[in-house]
């Protein structure tokens, strides 16, 4: 069962999605904030992590370049959610290290062909 | 004798004024959606899918609450004298799409669970309130930038709504731009 560690710090879309991600087969690690995140992602070793942007402490652009700089958690992939709708914020995503990029709504489908493809496989259908 | 807005602040307020018109609708529409299947599941004692019936109504009112706010005309945004339509736009679409996201993605949640806890009868209203919710989130996209190729990706409906919607904002402007004319 892949295993996602998933950081939001807005409570409902944590509930909603991970219990979108449950019933598709993947375990689903949660942590609110991006200081959290990076700390779970290093003592957990995830198989992928979606990374909210918008989050407290550390926000979701420092949280994954930390990751990113970090050898134990450099080659974990990392998606990045955004509010943002904007091109720019993309890229910006990119840039600090996001293996993908996904807005707010979460188009379930769609997420689920990133998460495939970053892992690697076909098990999770929308 | 009052004293007249100048024209950039009359502008200003009126494309405020048109985009909180266009965004309530379809957030009054979410609202009462949540509020009618909240009753009808009560009426037919359907507990499993009450709590997730109430985020959706929790997320429905953030939403209303956060265009009224953003969006007020004679509020602090609408008298803000460095405002910039496209500033407040931006945090429009931003603002509105976490409670839009929690509110697709409960009523997707519920629509694959009513069959498995039968909830079925909720099926259409839960499917109508799902639509609404498409339909507000390509409003505000729109709202952003009218004039760029995403409304290629828009269904009919929502091509309908953001066709009416441009020619709200035509209509508002425009006699403000020739009044302002020498």
């Amino acid at each position: 069962m892949p295993r996602l560690l998933y950081v939001e710090d807005n409570e409902m879309n944590r509930d909603m999605l991970s219990r979108r991600l449950q019933r598709r087969g993947f375990e689903v690690l949660i942590a609110s904030d991006g200081e959290q995140g990076v700390a779970m992602a290093a003592a957990e070793k995830p198989d992928l992590i979606l990374m909210d942007m918008s989050l407290p402490v550390l926000n979701g652009w420092q949280a994954t370049r930390r990751l990113k700089a970090a050898p134990d958690t450099a080659g974990i992939p990392v998606v990045g959610l955004t509010a943002h709708a904007m091109a720019t914020d993309c890229d910006k995503g990119l840039e600090v290290g996001c293996d993908d990029f996904n807005t707010k709504p979460v188009e379930l489908g769609r997420l689920l062909e990133k998460i495939e493809r970053l892992l690697g496989t076909g098990a999770a259908s929308a | 004798m009052t004293e007249r807005a100048p024209d950039w602040e009359r502008q200003h307020r009126a494309g405020l004024a048109n985009m909180r018109q266009e965004l309530l609708a379809p957030v009054a529409a979410l609202v009462g959606y949540g509020e009618m299947l909240i009753e009808k599941a009560r009426g037919l004692e359907l507990e499993d899918i009450g709590p997730d019936l109430r985020r959706i109504l929790i997320s429905a009112k953030e939403l209303l609450e956060l265009v009224d706010r953003l969006l007020d005309v004679d509020g602090v945004t609408g008298r803000r004298s460095g405002a910039n339509l496209s500033e407040i736009q931006a945090k429009v679409r931003h603002d509105l799409r976490n409670p839009l996201n929690a509110i697709k993605g409960y009523a997707e949640l519920l629509l694959e669970e009513v069959d498995e806890i039968g909830a079925a009868s909720t099926r259409p209203d839960l499917e109508a309130l799902l639509s609404e919710a498409e339909s507000l989130l390509s409003r505000i996209d729109v709202i952003i930038d009218f004039s760029s190729s995403r409304d290629a990706a828009l269904g009919d409906r929502e091509r309908g709504a953001v066709t009416s919607m441009i020619a709200n904002l035509v209509r508002t402007v425009r006699p403000i731009e020739e009044s302002s004319t020498p």
